[in-house]
């Protein structure tokens, strides 16, 4: 076989030798202009450019304009613009990441959400086994889960559902988003199985629209998902029903319907939280600001109107109220989780 | 008639300055973003969400949705000229598209696609206008075993794509599909084939991996040759529009794409990658001269791209009629139209006819404003088939990797672009095909999504397809239509064999 | 060509080897309930068929002495070396990315590019490398609004 003819080869020792030197001035650049760094003194004035804000969840979702708009009202009062970066994925962990290995200078942002924060930690495939590498900044949202049935299903209250799936062991059809160990869902249906000593039988799908058809469909027994502003008119046409919520909120008009918490009591929850976190170490000057912006933002009107447009009920908390409930409810869904995970590895043997 | 009516008052409405401001804004763009691989209608709609704020509901949704089927339209002029697919679907007519540039006929290829889509766009519309509310029903009738049955036709399809030997095709897409599957498991949420990347839990992207298989793997391959001189026109350009001979030729093929990719457009899922490949196979089968297409049958690009415009616009049917988007750009959609106040769902039609019809009336002039827009600017594409390669290359692969980075502002997925331009480059040097592993690729996990998922609805047993009958029709019309190739491919095979050994 | 179609055989069949057995080992549960290597078993078990055929050919087939024209080269003659540069050019482009920003990785990567595969004259490459990222910036940055990273240069 002819290999490199000599002019070839020539041609191309030239050419890789014009690669090295371009690399070995960048090289020289570099280094010298992380030694400036050291030199040139820490600008305290913040923000002074874009701030990179990662949304966990995909384009056109609840979370996303719900988060953009948390993000659009935010820059209005801090000055600088959020530039909205969607990386969804790996139920938010793919955020996360992008958070955790951004710079702690304030401008790298994003979305944290029960799925990154609560369930994350415990899953075996997790990249991060602790919540020790974020800042939580602030939480401006929560997630309603309403567990709706078609009208013309025969239960009426959730009591007369788990009497029907008693004697009927997994015939109910649960469609939820993800798999059962890893969605949050799963995590509160589990322990109703538990206390009620029933079966369910979980169908996970991609997305709510998903669920949605199916459950209208009549594929699936019950929808197992956020309320999607989809849903909202079958309920209020009277097609589809609900019979409880994972959480403690409650779609506005339905709040005669108990809850699964108030059930069962308030383990029974989806650990819930829609807000902001950043990389540890946040300096106290950014810290500051953002707490300011927030805090306005919050009231902000366009962003209470695309809320409520949305059906997400806005829940405020700070950075102290939001550290502290992390930290309480972090261990109690650990335990639960492992207690899953356990169970599932004594069924696979 | 009633529907007339509606539609005059949904023109009356169209014809106001700003919703026709806002309707040329968004097919212009839309057309641009189409021709820019990589970067989809998605990305550009969430872009303008924001701007469409202060401006009225009709008007966004008319602006969103030109950006959509805007796209379809600019999607196919890459396809055709650089075997670059701008839209995922778009990669089939990088099959024969592509083949009929070289020969200097990509005037008549990029005409045909803007003709057809804009019939294929119009057709469509009639559909949605009248027969949308019965046809939403229908596909609320379509569960996990239906899907599947669904899929199982869809890679017999497979078996028509295949220009080579059907050994090789089927191969990749065995190939295709587990590459499909890699990520989380959805069901039990382990990770397959991840490696530790916690990129990979979601699996591959369709888009970099269709830009790379196809596009990267182009440049590759041609700069394997000296560049001197060499351009991708391979001899003279004959001709800027569809001549009289190419009409009669895809006049069938757009109709019957029109039709597969109106109705495979509603259902969730199904959308217009699925019926672009649909139709190339369909048309393949119907044509007398089969062994033509791969090597620039017109009907190859006419029928794929009416199929991918009217699928466009079947995504509507589900959105306006039952309020469930059936795919992500539709789910954006309904958010914009959620944060206007305006809920859709069945409701939407008695609640807010100016919205359903004035979307229609815009779908229309909309239509014949990228036909306006598309094809003057075909003299100028054909140029760049003009420009020497060892400068037009460099730019291509930069519109690659950037359009790949801005999907998801990831250099990941520039890295997932590129490993699959070695695999494609790789391919093509060994004599395999990729547009069956592309389709193996989208169908593989729904496939196996809804196979899992009905067994979990039937607790276990395998009647669920048979006893349901949607699904049981389905998986009989599979059947029939395997048992119809794999008879005369036996016979095909016998003589293929020696043959082959002298390739 | 019939070692290149026996490689190409082997390739897959290895292929559908491995993947074979790591699916085993995710578990392919039962057939009413399959387990997450399900589809991967399944696809493996075709590729490996498949190719295993496609192998037998090149063995079993007549072989048709003097009709085979000469053959068709595969890597001689053909400058793969070239991919293999522009290939290791664009991985270093993305690797830098990030860190060198977009304007100035892009403009490195568009000279490479010019002068590596073909000769082109330096200020022909310089001159075209500055009017494409000007473009590109203009349509990317700051029209479509795609947040590229300003690298530690500040630009």
């Amino acid at each position: 076989m002819n290999f490199l003819e000599k002019k070839e080869r020539r041609i191309f020792m030239k050419e890789m030798k014009k690669v090295f030197v371009i690399i070995g001035f960048i090289g020289l650049w570099i280094f010298l202009c992380h030694h400036m760094d050291l030199v040139i003194a820490k600008d305290p004035d913040y923000p002074t450019k874009p701030i990179n804000y990662y949304i966990a969840f995909g384009v056109g979702g609840t979370t996303d304009l719900t988060s953009r708009a948390f993000g659009d009202a935010t820059s209005k009062y801090i000055g600088q613009p959020f530039v909205h970066i969607n990386r969804p994925g790996a139920g938010g962990t793919l955020t996360a990441m992008a958070v955790l290995s951004g710079k702690p200078d304030g401008y790298s942002l994003g979305i944290c959400s029960p799925s990154n924060v609560f369930i994350a930690p415990f899953s075996d495939e997790s990249p991060y086994k602790d919540l020790s590498g974020f800042t939580f900044i602030a939480n401006f949202g929560n997630y309603v889960y309403p567990l709706m049935v078609r009208t013309d299903a025969p239960w009426k209250t959730w009591k007369e559902f788990i009497e029907w799936v008693r004697k009927n062991p997994r015939a109910a059809k649960i469609a939820i988003t993800g798999a059962r160990s890893v969605a949050s869902q799963g995590f509160v249906l589990w322990q109703v199985e538990q206390r009620e000593q029933v079966e369910f039988t979980y169908v996970p799908m991609k997305s709510s629209a998903e669920i949605l058809s199916a459950t209208l469909g009549g594929h699936v027994t019950m929808y197992g998902s956020t309320v999607d502003p989809s849903t909202v008119p079958y309920l209020q046409e009277g097609k589809l029903r609900i019979l409880s919520y994972l959480g403690a909120h409650k779609t506005p008009g339905y709040e005669n319907v108990p809850s699964l918490p108030e059930l069962y009591g308030p383990e029974v929850a989806v650990p819930n939280l829609l807000g902001v976190f950043g990389p540890k170490g946040l300096p106290d000057y950014v810290l500051k600001k953002l707490d300011d912006a927030f805090a306005k933002a919050v009231k902000d009107p366009d962003f209470v109107s695309v809320m409520n447009r949305m059906y997400t009920p806005i829940v405020y908390m700070d950075r102290a109220q939001m550290n502290k409930y992390i930290e309480e409810l972090l261990p109690k869904v650990g335990k639960v989780i492992n207690v899953i995970k356990a169970e599932e590895a004594k069924g696979k043997k | 008639m009633d529907v007339f009516q509606n539609l005059i008052s949904g023109f009356s409405l169209i014809l106001q300055p700003d919703n026709l401001f806002f309707c040329f804004i968004g097919v212009f763009i839309g057309t641009l973003i189409g021709v820019l691989p990589g970067i989809g209608p998605v990305g550009a709609m969430s872009l303008l969400l924001p701007a469409t704020y202060k401006v009225s509901p009709l008007a966004s949704v008319i602006m969103l949705a030109g950006i959509y089927y805007g796209a379809q339209y600019g999607g196919s002029t890459t396809s055709i000229l650089v075997n670059i697919p701008g839209e995922s679907s778009t990669v089939v007519t990088c099959l024969d598209g592509y083949q009929m540039a070289r020969q200097g006929r990509a005037g008549p290829a990029l005409g045909i696609a803007a003709f057809g889509s804009f019939i294929a766009g119009t057709l469509a519309l009639i559909g949605l206008m009248l027969v949308a509310p019965p046809l939403a029903s229908i596909a609320l009738r379509f569960g996990p075993p239906e899907y599947f049955s669904l899929m199982c036709l869809g890679l017999t399809i497979l078996i028509y794509l295949a220009s080579g030997s059907i050994i090789r095709a089927i191969s990749m897409a065995a190939f295709g599909v587990m590459i499909g599957c890699i990520g989380q498991d959805p069901e039990t949420g382990s990770s397959r084939f991840v490696f530790g990347i916690p990129d990979l839990l979601d699996g591959i992207g369709l888009a970099p991996f269709v830009m790379g298989l196809f596009g990267i793997s182009e440049v590759f391959i041609n700069i394997e040759q000296s560049l001197k001189g060499s351009k991708i026109l391979e001899t003279k350009i004959k001709g800027l529009l569809p001549n009289w001979q190419d009409w009669k030729d895809s006049i069938k093929p757009i109709l019957r794409g029109s039709v597969l990719g109106f109705f495979l457009g509603i259902l969730p899922g199904g959308g217009a990658v699925i019926s672009s490949f649909a139709s190339y196979a369909i048309e393949k089968k119907a044509s007398k001269h089969p062994e033509k297409f791969g090597k620039g049958a017109i009907e190859g690009v006419a029928g794929p791209e009416a199929a991918n415009n009217a699928a466009s616009e079947g995504a509507f049917v589900p959105l306006l009629t039952l309020g469930i988007p059936p795919n992500v750009v539709m789910a954006l959609l309904l958010g914009a139209l959620m944060i206007h106040g305006v809920t859709p769902g069945p409701l939407l039609i008695p609640k807010h006819p100016e919205i359903f019809w004035g979307v229609i009336a815009s779908m229309y002039l909309g239509n014949i404003m990228l036909l306006v827009l598309n094809l003057p600017l075909i003299g100028i594409w054909v140029q760049v088939l003009k420009v020497p390669y060892k400068v037009l290359f460099p730019l291509i692969l930069l519109f690659c990797l950037i359009g790949a980075y801005s999907i998801n502002n990831s250099t990941f997925d520039v890295a997932i672009m590129m490993v699959f331009g070695v695999v494609g480059y790789l391919i093509r040097k060994y004599k395999y095909e990729g547009a069956p592993m592309v389709l193996a690729f989208v169908l593989g996990p729904m496939l196996e999504n809804s196979l899992r998922q009905s067994l979990l609805l039937s607790d276990g047993s395998f009647l669920i397809f048979f006893t349901r009958p949607i699904s049981a029709g389905g998986m009989i019309v599979t059947f029939l239509m395997l048992i119809s190739c794999i008879i005369p491919a036996f016979r095909k095979k016998r003589e293929e064999i020696p043959m082959e050994e002298t390739t | 060509m019939r070692t290149h179609h026996r490689v190409g055989s082997i390739f897959w069949l290895v292929i559908g080897i491995y993947v074979g057995i790591s699916a085993y080992r995710l578990g392919i549960g039962v057939f009413s309930q399959p387990g997450p290597g399900f589809i991967f078993f399944l696809m493996a078990l075709l590729l490996i068929i498949l190719s295993a055929i496609d192998l037998g050919i090149t063995f079993i087939g007549k072989s048709k002495v003097g009709k085979e024209k000469t053959d068709e080269p595969l890597w001689l003659g053909v400058r793969w070396y070239k991919v293999l540069i522009v290939l290791v050019g664009i991985s270093i482009y993305n690797y830098a990315f990030n860190f060198l920003g977009f304007l100035l990785s892009t403009f490195l990567l568009m000279i490479f590019l010019f002068k590596a595969v073909e000769p082109t004259k330096w200020w022909v490459s310089v001159f075209a490398s500055v009017i494409t990222i000007l473009l590109s910036f203009g349509i990317f940055k700051l029209w479509l609004k795609v947040p590229f990273p300003t690298g530690i240069l500040g630009f």
